[in-house]
């Protein structure tokens, strides 16, 4: 089979999955082809080709963009002119319609059993690309894209829904969000969570502090919805208590500023630090010399960070909200904490902090073993692969 | 008394244009400097000086403030002094723009914003007076983040001859930034007396609608709001909250209305023109303030004119307006449980004690910001270091 991934942007050569999913792709004996939104340098990533979308300019580069999609256009004017009747058929004005084409342009003419796009929001204005192309549609749902997007743009993927053939979902939570923002619930979808690579994350020895500060951590971006400063209000609880600790966020973003005025209000400036983004190798440096891994988020899709952290063999307090539900399991591997309350957090951390050594190993153990089992890379390419294959099944 | 006031625009922001309004009242002789963005009709007191943005325009006005400069009484040696300065500061443009200030001859150069205040102390060598406001983000969070800014800020705070400040907190806090407590004078905003009207309080609706005014940022804290007012519609139906300012399509602010169910209960408002604030001010039971910082919120001050009692967070210079209980409620930051709890205290007080509250609040801001008060200050502001 052939398969057209759709990026928002060259990937990264740090994207693991992304890289282990292409390869196995073409292991099973499909070639894949990405397609990017934006213009990126590598013209192959992983042994695939990338078609970046063609930049819009003005003046003579405009022109010459105009020419650009002409020239594509006149090799398969069949697509062209498919596109165009489909769009006509849906109410689209030929200005909108001559528009969109410009959009779709770079992926239009290539020869394709599956058009696959990476997240919800990349479908927009390429609604109607995959029957214009006698391809099958896919979709991947990711959290902001469910659970923020539609928000602000009610009914925007009310289009999209139609076409799609089979949805993929990171977690159980997300489909029913999606089911919520109007997928109707006959479309086929399956569910492959987020996996990692866990012998890069178990491989290193865990350096467990051995002094009574107890080491705290949160991994990821620096943005509202991860609901760090509901952490920092449980940790002041803590510093009240009179409990030694240490908190790393590893990770940058938006709410910079915001944050370290919180650490400021709450007076953790001693206890807390911002360490900025991390490469991989770091990041798992931190994971191992960490005793329990907080996560406050308001919403996660699944949450990758959390994985990581598991099996690194830290201690997660999570919030019970999301796709977190299905990473931890409760009393088990980690523990849930309502959002958006601090004292639930500060008292957990207290209990977890107090267990003996053994119950402490006990917990990382299965943490381990629950991602070792669940979450690696190996099955979930399989499942991937599968779910091009059989397009009629779950 | 030549006062230049200069915050980068003309027109600046309402609270701005409010106290050039206010000044331009009293015996001052005002000129404005700033970027043009739109015409506005000020007394005659008021002389607005353009900082032209054309190129062109600029390398011609250069040359003619040149000249300007040099039959004014400061010498050549002083005008090199002032080119390394402003090449090392900025470029051609503030080049001009320090000529144009230092020909006009102010006595004092009164910025309103501090963070960029140190590239027109070089005015101090031209006779010129330089004295900034503390307000805002400025002096309260933007330091705190940036630690070259703070380092910035203790370097020449020490060096102006004079800072109003909008409140006791803050001025505290530019002493952390060494701004010598001699110089810092703490001037109130002021609510205009006809402004000023009787207690709204008997406005009959069956919604208890609580209102918040402000835009959609953080330091607005209003997830704690919305938090408190899920909890508070689960025993009270007929409570609304409406945010006036907030941006509807904020995605953090949408998240909370939706995540927290939310969706009936809570409005959010665009933009109103200021004109209309009483309308609002008047169909409203009660007015919150979430905020995690302020210098003095002006939304509290107007509320409380119009009689609407007011919620509010301990934040910034708020505990020196409201004293909890007598002519409103302080609650503590970040808190939406406290803030719920004064809700429901408010919501089952009976109607002559929100009466009084209201009354008290009223009393208070004809006393503290009262226009008279506030331009007698800054009189005394500007004359102090003119001596």
């Amino acid at each position: 089979m052939k398969i057209g991934l759709i990026l928002s942007k060259v990937p990264g050569y740090s994207e693991t999955f992304l890289v282990n999913k292409i390869k196995g792709l073409q292991e099973a004996g499909h070639s894949v082809l990405l397609f990017s939104n934006a213009k990126g340098n590598s013209r192959v990533f992983a042994g695939a080709k990338v078609v970046s979308s063609i930049q819009k300019g003005t003046g003579v580069r405009g022109n010459l963009h105009n020419l650009k999609v002409l020239m594509i256009l006149i090799r398969r004017p069949g697509r062209m002119l498919a596109f165009h009747r489909i769009l006509a058929g849906e109410g689209y004005s030929l200005s909108e319609r001559n528009r969109l084409l410009l959009i779709n342009a770079h992926i239009l003419p290539y020869y394709l059993d599956w058009l696959h796009f990476g997240f919800a929001t990349l479908m927009l204005e390429k609604e109607f690309t995959a029957k214009a192309m006698s391809a099958k549609m896919g979709v991947s749902l990711r959290g902001y894209d469910i659970n923020v997007y539609p928000l602000k743009h009610k009914a925007c993927y009310k289009l999209a829904w139609r076409q799609i053939n089979k949805v993929h979902s990171i977690s159980t939570a997300l489909y029913k969000s999606a089911i919520q923002q109007g997928l109707p619930e006959t479309v086929k979808w399956t569910l492959i969570t987020p996996a990692i690579d866990y012998i890069f994350f178990q491989r290193a020895q865990r350096k467990d502090s051995n002094t009574d500060v107890i080491q705290l951590l949160t991994v990821g971006r620096l943005a509202w919805i991860k609901g760090l400063e509901y952490g920092l209000a449980a940790l002041a609880l803590l510093k009240n208590e009179g409990i030694r600790f240490k908190y790393t966020i590893v990770g940058d973003g938006d709410l910079y500023e915001r944050l370290k005025f919180a650490i400021y209000q709450y007076e953790l400036d001693d206890q807390v630090e911002l360490v900025g983004k991390k490469t991989p190798e770091e990041t798992v440096k931190y994971y191992q010399s960490s005793d329990i891994y907080l996560q406050p988020s308001l919403d996660e899709g699944f949450c990758n960070a959390v994985i990581e952290a598991q099996a690194c063999g830290c201690l997660c307090i999570v919030s019970d909200t999301g796709g977190l539900k299905e990473n931890i399991i409760d009393n088990k591997t980690g523990w849930l904490v309502p959002a958006r309350v601090p004292e639930a957090l500060f008292r957990k951390i207290v209990e977890v902090n107090a267990l003996s050594d053994m119950q402490k190993e006990i917990i990382r153990q299965q943490a381990r073993q629950h991602v070792e089992t669940n979450f690696n890379l190996a099955d979930q390419v399989t499942l991937f692969t599968r779910f091009f294959e059989n397009a009629d099944s779950i | 008394m030549i006062i230049a006031i200069f915050s980068g625009d003309i027109p600046s922001s309402a609270f701005i244009e409010r106290l050039i309004h206010d000044l331009s009242n009293k015996d001052f002789q005002i000129y404005l400097f700033g970027k043009r963005k739109k015409k506005v009709n000020y007394n005659n007191n008021v002389k607005q000086i353009f900082f032209r943005q054309n190129r062109v325009i600029i390398v011609l006005a250069l040359i003619s403030e040149l000249i300007k400069y040099l039959l004014g009484p400061f010498s050549v040696q002083k005008l090199k002094q002032l080119h390394c300065f402003a090449r090392k500061e900025g470029n051609w443009a503030f080049y001009y723009q320090l000529l144009l200030v230092i020909n006009n001859k102010p006595d004092v150069f009164h910025l309103q914003w501090i963070k960029e205040g140190h590239k027109w102390l070089i005015l101090k060598d031209f006779n010129v007076k330089v004295a900034a406001s503390f307000r805002g983000s400025h002096i309260n969070y933007s330091p705190v983040a940036d630690l070259a800014l703070a380092d910035k800020y203790r370097q020449t705070f020490p060096l102006y001859d004079g800072f109003h400040a909008v409140s006791q907190r803050i001025a505290q806090r530019a002493q952390e930034y060494n701004a010598p407590i001699e110089n810092i004078k703490v001037i109130y905003t002021s609510v205009l007396n006809s402004e000023v009207t009787s207690p709204a309080i008997s406005a009959s609706d069956t919604k208890f609608r609580i209102l918040s005014v402000g835009r959609s940022h953080w330091i607005k804290g209003y997830q704690y709001a919305l938090e408190s007012i899920a909890d508070i519609v689960s025993d009270y139906k007929f409570v609304e909250y409406c945010i006036v300012g907030a941006d509807p399509r904020d995605e953090e602010l949408i998240y909370n209305v939706s995540n927290l169910g939310l969706q009936d209960f809570v409005k959010l408002i665009d933009t109103v023109p200021h004109h209309e604030m009483n309308n609002y001010y008047r169909s409203a039971k009660l007015l919150l303030l979430p905020s995690l910082d302020e210098g003095i919120a002006n939304v509290v001050l107007e509320a409380m004119s119009q009689g609407l009692p007011v919620v509010c967070t301990d934040c910034g210079g708020m505990g020196e307006v409201i004293v909890n209980g007598e002519n409103g409620f302080l609650v503590p930051i970040r808190d939406s449980k406290a803030i719920t709890s004064a809700f429901r205290y408010f919501i089952e007080m009976e109607d002559k004690d929100r009466l009084w509250i209201a009354e008290q609040g009223r009393k208070t801001v004809l006393q503290k910001f009262s226009v008279e008060r506030q331009i007698e200050e800054f009189k005394q502001f500007y004359t102090s270091f003119l001596k």
